[in-house]
């Protein structure tokens, strides 16, 4: 505390100072003593404070001194005031005019000016004047010295420079050096020195050296030569980046240093002309240019490998490089048109590289098979087949066009018989190949062709006895065999079968199939109550539940042609069955699997039939996943069994309002028939299409489409179009019909009393006429005018069918009759 | 970017057994567990060219792979040692006072 308030005291003390001295230089001023006035003023320019806070003041002071005093002592006082403020803008404007002066050559003006420089001046205060002018001396004119102050500092450093310049060029280095340490660092020569010191450590520059270079400022006169020595010391790419800061003269001065010949120096020059990055085209038109120079062994891949940037040097390069290989010539236009995306003219140049190759001999013939598998692979499917099969007459075994072929041939629906041999011939090729031999089978089998498609299967497993899909096939084909077998009452047939899958290694759902089948051969062809008992053990054994128990028997019993009921009865009741969540998942797996596997919906349907009603109990009481009810639901589609769809969709709809189960009540209540389909039905359906999108439910979005689609080809568009605008569910008319009476009277209800709303509507417009309908809305009413709105205006007759079905089904619209005739124009 | 011949180091004439020893030879230096990024990309170029129909197919399918900078290096390369004399340092010394720059050494803020 008593530290501050001294300090206090002594400001205070300062400030009362230079207010004596301005009240001693007024009175001096008053009093006609001039000399002394302008003695108060050197005394208050020698406080910095004054000069910096009082600028004005001591302008003023001055102006004041310079019209009282002689010109001398005015120019005392400036020279003063200007050297305490040091590098003021008064002394950079001189600085920047002598600089001025000295790049004029005007030698008379030059001459004065240097003569009136002090020490101080050139030694202290113009420092970058006197680095500019040092530059000039040592450069071109030398001779500026004799105008120069002696003894000053500036003149002995550059003696020294110029005796290191004469050293230089005498290659003596241990004498430049000598002289280079006479230039301190604060010295107009420093960037001399630093310049000097580098080109006697070329070309190897060290860290050091190069750092220093660096560090000279941009407006020293030694900035560009500074550059260029760090320029002459790079290579390649970076060299190159560096031309653009030099121009021609500085250029070729660095290429002469370096050594470059004529060639590199055109192209430094082209270069340095060019904006960076290069385009394309540039690198390219370089490239040829100079291919001379660089060999056409470098130049050639170069410019093809611009090619897909720069397409049109495509000519450069034919003429260039590719005058007689006509195959090159299409080879590279077809990559290019492939970039292109254009794929027919791609096609077409590889064609013509397929010709010139033919014409060459069959040496070409693995290429030939080459380029067509790659036009296999860029044209469209249609036209795939082709290319792969033609590329095995000059390639055979290609094992990958062969599975390429055999994809293909899965996917037609009929083969004819010289894709069989093919298929043949490749299985030869490749006996041993899992791929090929399990295309083999697959086609086979969608070809009804049973007795290739076991052959195939069976080979498949010597191969790889772990090959499930295989094993699915045998087991399959074996398993209708023994069906076939048991019905027609082959039974030693069938126990061969039976026997034949028992030496495969079987899954445990192919397992437990079997040892049901097993059972039934006992029950059909040894004995009837042993065989019954082991029907029941097949199941037990694997814990299989009774309602599974109950399908499963039903259903391998139909195919096999065994009475149903009297199997059926040796099985645990059904009464009180509820089945468990597993159970369910295997209930809903095990028709699946009869439905991808037989497609036979009679014997599914009877099936079900046998345990619909705990079925539906287990439904109704247990919760079961969303997921696996959908998967039943799919499959129940399959076979078209709507009864249950309906069932369980109704049943889950109340769960899980979602789009899904909409779409299934739908597709029940219509037997899957869009025909079938009301208009509600339409509109709910649309209704859950925006919202699934919405929700990007893409598979249920996928199938409304779909079933939309069909619907809208089963129905005339025009009838739609007055009932979607009514309830505005075209979003592109929507917006229009946003101030319409419908909109007005009815936008704000919700979607699913809409729904519900919409199906009542569609009953009562079966049931009731406008004029009925007038006549219940209105009783003891003169309907002519309603009526004959209503032929104007349908949306009216619409919106009474809202009024009616919201008063059937009790929901609260609070829209009345009348409102509703006033919406529409008509005074009661 | 690398072909497949610059990532196994061999040249574009190597022929299958060169290839596949220069393959083992850089799964050596990058195994899997220690580089798998470069690892694939080494197994992915071996794959391309380990036999005559990968290269062949290389060979017909894919225009070169030539770097620009490679021209430049090539342009503007010398042996030679630079060659700097008295004359040219005068001459670089020179080219520098007569740039532009000088014109205005003080930025307009330093004069305000």
């Amino acid at each position: 505390m008593r530290r501050l308030h001294e300090m206090k005291n002594k400001v205070f003390a300062f400030k009362n100072l230079k207010e004596q001295i301005k009240k001693q230089a007024l009175s001096k001023l008053e009093s006609g003593k001039l000399k002394d006035t302008v003695d108060q003023y050197k005394k208050l320019l020698t406080d910095p404070d004054t000069l910096e806070q009082h600028k004005q003041q001591v302008n003023h002071y001055l102006q004041k001194a310079r019209d009282l005093t002689a010109k001398e002592v005015f120019n005392d006082v400036q020279k003063r005031w200007y050297e305490r403020l040091g590098n003021d803008q008064q002394s950079k404007r001189t600085e920047q005019i002598l600089v001025n002066l000295i790049q004029s050559q005007d030698q008379d003006e030059i001459q004065r000016q240097l003569e009136n420089i002090t020490i101080e001046q050139i030694d202290q205060q113009y420092l970058l004047f006197s680095r500019i002018l040092g530059a000039l001396m040592l450069t071109n004119q030398p001779e500026l010295e004799q105008y120069l102050p002696a003894a000053s500092a500036f003149v002995a450093h550059f003696k020294s420079a110029r005796e290191a310049l004469t050293s230089f060029r005498d290659d003596s280095p241990d004498e430049i050096r000598k002289f280079l340490k006479k230039i301190p660092y604060h010295s107009a020569f420093r960037d001399f020195r630093t310049l000097m010191n580098a080109v006697l450590a070329m070309p190897f520059l060290s860290a050091s050296d190069t750092k220093l270079l660096n560090r000279i400022p941009q407006n020293s006169p030694y900035f560009q030569a500074a550059r260029s020595l760090l320029s002459m010391t790079a290579h390649g790419g970076v060299y190159a980046q560096n031309l653009k800061f030099f121009n021609s003269r500085q250029r070729n001065i660095i290429a002469d240093i370096k050594g470059l010949n004529e060639e590199q120096r055109l192209f430094a020059e082209q270069l340095a002309k060019l904006r960076q990055p290069l385009t394309a085209e540039e690198k390219f038109n370089l490239a040829i240019q100079f291919q001379s120079y660089l060999g056409r062994q470098f130049v050639q891949p170069l410019c093809l490998s611009l090619l897909p940037d720069y397409p049109e040097g495509f000519q450069a390069v034919k003429d260039n490089f590719l005058t007689d290989n006509e195959f090159e010539q299409n080879r590279v236009q077809a990559l290019l048109a492939e970039q292109d995306e254009n794929i027919e003219s791609a096609e077409l140049y590889w064609r013509q590289c397929i010709r010139v190759l033919a014409e060459e001999g069959a040496g070409n013939h693995l290429k030939i098979a080459l380029i067509l598998r790659h036009l296999a692979a860029i044209l469209p499917e249609s036209e795939q087949l082709e290319c792969l099969m033609e590329s095995l007459q000059y390639d055979s075994d290609d094992q990958e066009s062969l599975v390429q072929i055999l994809k293909h041939f899965c996917q037609k629906k009929h083969l004819d018989d010289n894709d069989m041999i093919f298929m043949e011939e490749a299985i030869k090729q490749f006996p041993e190949d899992i791929e090929i031999l399990g295309f083999a089978t697959q086609i086979a089998n969608q070809n009804n062709n049973q007795e290739k498609a076991l052959v195939y299967a069976e080979k498949t497993l010597r191969v790889d006895p772990f090959n499930n899909s295989a094993k699915q096939v045998i087991v399959s084909i074996k398993v209708e065999q023994i069906r076939n077998c048991l019905q027609n009452k082959n039974i030693q047939q069938a126990n061969n079968a039976i026997q034949q899958l028992k030496t495969i290694k079987l899954s445990k759902n192919q397992y437990q199939q079997v040892q049901l089948l097993e059972a039934f051969f006992c029950f059909a062809g040894q004995d009837k109550q042993q065989g019954l008992e082991k029907i029941v053990q097949a199941f037990t054994s694997q814990q299989i539940d009774p309602l599974n128990s109950h399908f499963q028997a039903a259903m391998e019993a139909q195919l096999a042609g065994l009475p149903v009921a009297t199997i059926l009865k040796t099985l645990p009741s059904l009464t009180g069955c509820l089945l468990s969540v597993q159970s369910f998942e295997l209930l809903v797996n095990t028709i699946t699997r009869y439905v991808n596997d037989e497609g036979n919906n009679v014997s599914l349907h009877k099936s079900l039939e046998k345990i619909k009603t705990p079925l539906k109990r287990s439904l109704q009481q247990s919760i079961y996943d969303e997921n696996l009810l959908l998967a039943f639901c799919e499959a129940l589609i399959k076979i078209k069994h709507f009864e249950l769809l309906r069932y369980i969709s109704r049943l889950a709809q109340k769960k899980w309002p979602a789009s899904n189960w909409v779409f299934y009540l739908v597709i029940a209540e219509t037997n899957n028939n869009p025909e079938q389909c009301s208009i509600q039905q339409y509109l709910a359906l649309k209704s859950e299409l925006a919202v699934a999108r919405k929700h990007q439910e893409y598979r249920i979005v996928l199938m409304l489409e779909q079933y939309i689609e069909h619907y809208l080809q089963a129905h005339p568009q025009q009838n739609l179009d007055m009932i979607e605008d009514a309830f505005g569910v075209n979003d592109a008319d929507f917006q229009e019909q946003e101030d319409g009476p419908m909109e007005r009277l009815f936008g704000r209800i919700p979607d699913h009393e809409f729904f519900l709303l919409n199906k009542e509507m569609a009953v009562l417009a079966k049931k009731l006429s406008p004029e009925q309908l007038a006549g219940q809305m209105l009783p003891g009413q003169d309907n002519s005018t309603i009526l004959s709105t209503m032929m104007k205006e349908p949306d009216l007759y619409t919106a009474m069918l809202v009024l009616k079905a919201a008063d059937k089904l009790n929901i609260e619209i609070n829209v009345s009759s009348n409102e509703v005739l006033k919406c529409f124009g008509i005074n009661k | 970017m690398k072909t497949p011949f610059d990532i196994l180091d061999v040249s574009i004439d190597a022929t299958g057994a060169e290839i596949k020893q220069a393959y083992l030879h850089q799964v050596k230096k990058h195994p899997p567990d220690h580089d798998p990024a470069q690892f694939r990309t080494i197994h992915d170029a071996y794959l391309s060219i380990k036999d005559k129909k990968g290269r062949l197919s290389y060979e017909l399918f894919t225009l070169p792979n030539a770097e620009f900078d490679e021209l430049i290096e090539r342009m503007l390369h010398s042996d030679q040692t630079l060659q700097f004399s008295a004359d040219h340092f005068n001459a670089l010394l020179q080219a520098s006072m007569n740039d532009a720059s000088l014109q205005n050494i003080f930025t307009d803020a330093e004069l305000k």
